[in-house]
């Protein structure tokens, strides 16, 4: 599993690479942007309380000056794992709330940030980025691919955005310089796991320059691992190894406390 | 300090849940009581999901009941016969509620079947021992013998067949009664994730008419089992129970607990029971205003996939 996994990274590092050394070679001056993240791999472990993460590159044949600051836009978007998620309505029914309607989506980014350095409207238009496939209005509707009602489509943005799972940063992404620029997000706690992509746009003057995606996994280590695993795989085992363990505590509370 | 628990899938403050348990045990070893009427909502409360709350409440419940059952079987004070007959028909309810657990999932009502039985059974308990204990209070006072009524009283329980004889409890009874209040008691278990000692301390005192000294040892040994098969059950179906949040929980609940059987010795049984009952109640005006009042957020989300196990 590991072995596999280190291949994948390894194979996915080649194929950056080579998509990087492409438009240099092409000896066109235009500009390409390449990124990293400060960690590829966030382990979940029993101190995590979220993690904070900086997306930062560089444009290659960067023609940014000092006396123009804002010649580049970058747009940076970070999407989670997929996941399917059902929406409901609680409604008044003979006095008491009850859930009612509800409606599903699947395909829903678990977690979406868009980061850039001005607001989306100034940087281009919606067209624009839309055709660039730049998605910077969070919509469960065009996800799904299924219909939805606009009040539950807003709803699940409304608690993702409550529940830090949806951030937009109109400002968070900075130039140090000619060519190099970062941006710092944080992961809330309740992030799942799963392999994180972040797409990096480089834009001038509304239209899109260059590209790079780097990918970052989210996974439970240690004791979180242990017990997942055990959790879901061999879940009778587990409930066992529960109630023997509450027997344990209690006998040994008995032990120590209750005999006197 | 924050722990991070790999099912809840949340952050929690240590000391939090820590103090959680160590409360709910005092009460649980006063009253006799697994406590886990308390510590679901009190879970809930916290931002654990629903699911867990109830499994890992479960989960709790064995812990702090196995300490009870050992200070008061110390004493004498568990009917072993009476708490076997009644462990049997708890694990076969248990059964039936995981399954109707189950049924209401599907539904995408169990939160709500969950509150509605709650303020159900917590309100009618509540006012039945409240009121009962205030009478028996108010006799105390007067000088009158409280055992007058009880003995002159005739049930059609004794009417039964299967009589058996419980030593401990000092009764000549059917075995069908403590085997039905089992059976019920464990079904709401497997529903509310709790032992059922809210709901089988009564029963125990006012139907099958018990002794209160040997009620709170024979509940709590019982309690042990159908919370045991509960947790095994909802691990087993519904992967919701956190073992490190049932550690944190059950260290604090068995230290609680031990003080909380000292401080229930200190007190009148009347008296224990009109708390226990002000208690009860309180929670279940807590429940029925969540279940009255607007919600802030009228939409909730639930994630329905599996999770990857990468």
């Amino acid at each position: 599993m590991m072995r596999r996994l280190r291949l994948a990274i390894l194979v996915a590092a080649g194929l950056a690479l080579l998509a990087f050394a492409r438009p240099s070679s092409a000896q066109d001056r235009a500009e390409a942007v390449e990124a990293d993240m400060s960690s590829r791999e966030i382990s979940i472990k029993s101190d995590f309380t979220g993690a904070e993460i900086v997306v930062f590159g560089s444009v290659d044949g960067s023609k940014r000056t000092d006396s123009d600051p804002d010649y580049y836009d970058v747009i940076i978007v970070i999407r989670g794992p997929a996941e399917t998620v059902i929406a409901r309505k609680k409604e008044r029914f003979a006095g008491i709330w009850v859930n009612g309607p509800s409606e599903g989506v699947t395909e829903l980014p678990s977690f979406y940030a868009v980061l850039s350095t001005r607001p989306l409207t100034e940087i281009a238009d919606m067209e624009t980025l839309r055709k660039y496939g730049v998605e910077f209005d969070p919509n469960p509707a065009s996800w799904g691919g299924a219909k939805m009602a606009e009040e539950f489509a807003d709803a699940i943005v409304r608690i993702k955005k409550r529940d830090g799972l949806y951030i937009e940063k109109p400002d968070a992404v900075k130039f140090l310089g000619r060519s190099l620029f970062r941006g710092n997000i944080t992961l809330p706690v309740k992030v799942i796991e799963g392999d994180y992509t972040a797409t990096i746009y480089l834009l001038q003057a509304g239209k899109l320059l260059s590209r790079d995606d780097v990918t970052l996994t989210v996974k439970k280590v240690g004791l979180e691992r242990i017990l997942e695993t055990l959790a879901f795989e061999r879940p009778w085992l587990y409930g066992f190894m529960a109630v023997l363990m509450a027997v344990a505590c209690g006998f040994t509370g008995w032990m120590l406390f209750g005999r006197s | 300090m924050h722990i991070y628990l790999p099912i809840a899938e949340t952050t929690v403050n240590i000391f939090t849940i820590f103090g959680m348990g160590t409360a709910v045990g005092f009460l649980s070893g006063m009253f006799g009581v697994g406590g886990g009427f308390l510590i679901t909502p009190l879970l809930i409360l916290t931002g654990i999901p629903a699911a867990v709350s109830v499994a890992t409440g479960a989960n709790q419940v064995v812990a702090s009941s196995v300490s009870g059952t050992m200070t008061q079987w110390r004493r004498g004070n568990v009917d072993f016969k009476m708490g076997t007959i009644m462990l049997l028909g708890g694990v076969v309810g248990a059964f039936g509620g995981v399954q109707a657990v189950k049924v209401l999932r599907e539904a995408g009502q169990v939160e709500l079947a969950v509150s509605l039985l709650y303020s159900v059974f917590l309100s009618s308990i509540g006012v039945l021992m409240l009121s009962e204990s205030l009478r028996a209070m108010h006799r105390a006072r007067n000088g009158g013998a409280p055992s007058a009524r009880r003995a002159a009283q005739h049930h059609w329980i004794h009417g039964l067949p299967l009589k058996m004889r419980f030593q401990r409890s000092k009764l000549y009874i059917s075995a069908i009664p403590p085997l039905v209040i089992g059976a019920a008691v464990g079904f709401l278990s497997g529903i509310l994730g709790v032992g059922g000692g809210f709901i089988m301390v009564p029963a125990m005192i006012y139907l099958l008419r018990m002794p209160t000294k040997v009620v709170i040892g024979t509940s709590l040994f019982q309690v042990i089992f159908v919370a045991g098969v509960t947790t095994i059950l909802h691990a087993a179906t519904n992967q919701a129970v956190d073992l490190l949040l049932a550690l944190i929980l059950m260290v604090g609940g068995v230290i609680g607990a031990q003080f909380g059987t000292q401080a229930g010795l200190k007190l009148r049984s009347e008296h224990l029971r009109a708390l226990l009952a002000l208690l009860v109640l309180g929670v279940c005006v807590r429940l029925m205003v969540d279940l009255l009042t607007t919600p802030p957020e009228l939409f909730s989300i639930q994630n329905v996939l599996p999770r990857s196990s990468l």
